[in-house]
């Protein structure tokens, strides 16, 4: 087992190593000239030119400037903002708490739509419950979400005035504001989230369902009840965290969508503000650290996989229940 | 009916069968025909051009006029909609051709081959999927023009992985099929064994992934196109037109329109998807 997680943790470092080098050149290769890319937006002069030429220090070859870059970024400095010269990594820690609240209570949303939706329909598969559960899962995930955002603006906020529109304000200035912010943008995140996991847990329960050990405790009469949440969600759950990994790329370009369309000033809304700003630096550090930190993310899970698979100790527990 | 009497049925009829007693999957036919009527022949469904302006009806309300309204140029809403759809497809379906173009024969090589090249492989996929989609389209977006080969390119680049994946994993299972080995023994080249031995037998799967990514791909688009990093205007498209509608919420026929637009694509498409999907899992 331990080789395994050694040969996981080499193959996300050569990720890692290919998304940094992914997030290097996607920029610099484009075409144009960067620095007045970058300077069509904060004015032009041939002084600036040539110290900001310097300060990117694009007077050098390509690999030289990524071996640079890289460099800093292994000691933890992602470089300068170029519109508002602070660190990146700084601007970054700042707005990842509100994107981590977000993806986190959208998470909890989808699954507490998708769980019991999920066994529910698994319980009599084709019937009308089941059919009728699999078209929302399908509208969900066919619907876009900024505009479920959009309605939800246009029903909450204009027309029932239940709910502020947009904006972001922090916890500890003031709690029940904050709260009421959230709840557009988590629910629009967390619909498209029920709908995805919603498929998984049926499907997976349907899994397990047919398998013989089920029939087994059946026929010792236990409850429905109990071979539902014991045997077959237990079993479930563990196919979930997988699909909590597979799925967090998704889910954080779902967030990057949200947090523009409510304004809740998060790592998704920082990206698209550098865009439009055109501060690359900030732009490339944010893409790289996220992207580093899905790879996290996925290897933790994995980690996490291994310990609580019970097919390692399936000899043991099977004659316990 | 016609399936009983056929011992052998070509893979359309497999796919197709039971499609009109599917009353949901019916309804995602029509909606896809429409989708195409619009996309070819935009001028049989609308009057207005869709960059007329028309300064005395701005933000006027659905009518038999304007049967969706118009927006704050006098733009006919209909108009637009209608016209969105031919680049709304292009970018659907280019990306997800160029995405298989690129994602099938790298799933081919990784499954036959295995070993070295297999790993090679295996890293790039899991690089590109390791950025979450949505961020890595905006980071080449922003850097390169954004136009519709452009997206096409972008949304492909996101997307081929998923093509190889699944490509790879029914590779590994089919080489070891006895009509494999049967070519293999005979001499028949490993180029000619990947396309024409495997690759037929792989095309349920990729059609099913197919759809699936055709409908990402336009939500990438009009996500993109939302943000003002798609479609420039004053061309119309789906996301655009939400991005301006957003700045008119008290006008709501302007922002449910193009929304609702996108949601009957992408879901007549996830519908078909799923149909081909359940035609062709023997579970369910």
């Amino acid at each position: 087992m331990l080789s395994y997680i050694l040969k996981r943790l080499f193959k996300s470092i050569v990720v890692i190593f290919f998304i940094s080098i992914v997030s290097f050149f996607a920029i610099r290769l484009a075409p144009g000239n960067p620095i007045l890319t970058v300077l069509g937006t904060i004015g032009n002069s041939p002084e600036k030119v040539e110290s900001l030429k310097q300060e990117m220090g694009l007077d050098q070859s390509l690999i030289i400037q990524y071996l640079d870059w890289i460099g800093g970024v292994l000691q933890g400095d992602l470089g300068q903002s170029l519109i508002s010269n602070k660190p990146v990594i700084d601007i970054i820690l700042a707005r990842l708490p509100a994107s981590v609240e977000l993806i986190l209570v959208s998470v909890v949303i989808g699954l507490l739509f998708a769980i019991p939706m999920g066994i529910m329909a698994s319980a009599r598969p084709g019937k009308l419950l089941d059919k009728s559960l699999s078209v929302f899962s399908v509208f969900g995930m066919s619907i876009p979400v900024f505009w479920l955002g959009l309605l939800m603006i246009l029903l909450f906020s204009i027309n029932l005035q239940w709910l502020p529109a947009s904006g972001y304000i922090g916890w500890s200035e003031d709690p029940i504001q904050h709260m009421k912010l959230l709840v557009m943008p988590a629910i629009s995140l967390g619909i498209f989230e029920a709908a995805v996991y919603f498929r998984f847990v049926r499907n997976g329960m349907l899994d397990i369902l047919g398998e013989p050990y089920i029939e087994t405790a059946y026929a010792k009469g236990l409850s429905p009840f109990k071979i539902y949440f014991k045997h077959g969600f237990r079993n479930t759950f563990l196919t979930l965290i997988t699909v909590l990994g597979l799925e967090i790329g998704t889910l954080i370009s779902g967030t990057v969508i949200v947090e523009q369309v409510f304004s809740w000033t998060g790592i998704g809304w920082l990206v698209l503000n550098s865009v439009i700003t055109r501060d690359y630096t900030l732009l490339q550090g944010t893409i790289l650290l996220v992207s580093v930190a899905v790879v996290a993310i996925n290897f933790l899970l994995v980690l996490l996989y291994t310990v609580l698979d019970p097919r390692i100790k399936t000899d043991m527990t099977k004659g316990g229940s | 009916m016609e399936l009983e009497s056929n011992t052998n049925p070509s893979l359309l009829q497999r796919w197709s069968y039971g499609i009109t007693k599917n009353w949901l999957a019916s309804f995602a036919i029509i909606i896809l025909l429409f989708l195409i009527v619009m996309a070819l022949f935009p001028a049989l469904l609308t009057s207005y051009a869709p960059l007329e302006v028309m300064l005395d009806d701005v933000l006027v309300p659905p009518s038999t006029e304007h049967i969706m309204g118009t927006d704050e140029y006098g733009r006919d809403i209909w108009s637009r909609l209608v016209y969105s759809a031919r680049v709304t497809i292009y970018i659907g379906l280019g990306s997800a051709i160029l995405a298989a173009l690129v994602g099938i024969p790298l799933g081919l090589l990784a499954g036959y081959y295995g070993g070295k090249l297999e790993q090679i492989i295996q890293v790039i996929v899991d690089t590109m999927l390791s950025f979450p989609a949505m961020l890595l389209a905006i980071l080449i977006v922003s850097a390169w023009n954004p136009n519709p080969f452009s997206l096409i390119v972008v949304i492909s680049m996101v997307n081929f992985p998923r093509f190889t994946m699944v490509v790879r994993s029914n590779v590994l299972s089919l080489k070891e099929r006895e009509f494999v080995m049967a070519a293999k023994l005979s001499g028949v080249s490993s180029g000619r064994i990947m396309f024409f031995e495997i690759l037929p037998n792989c095309m349920t799967p990729i059609i099913v992934q197919g759809s699936l990514l055709t409908a990402t791909a336009i939500l990438i688009e009009t996500g993109l196109s939302y943000f003002g990093l798609g479609i420039q205007p004053p061309d119309p498209s789906w996301g655009g037109m939400l991005n301006h509608a957003q700045n008119y919420m008290k006008y709501p026929w302007y922002s449910i329109a193009p929304g609702l637009a996108i949601l009957l694509t992408v879901l007549s498409i996830n519908i078909i998807g799923d149909h081909f999907r359940d035609r062709l899992d023997v579970r369910r």
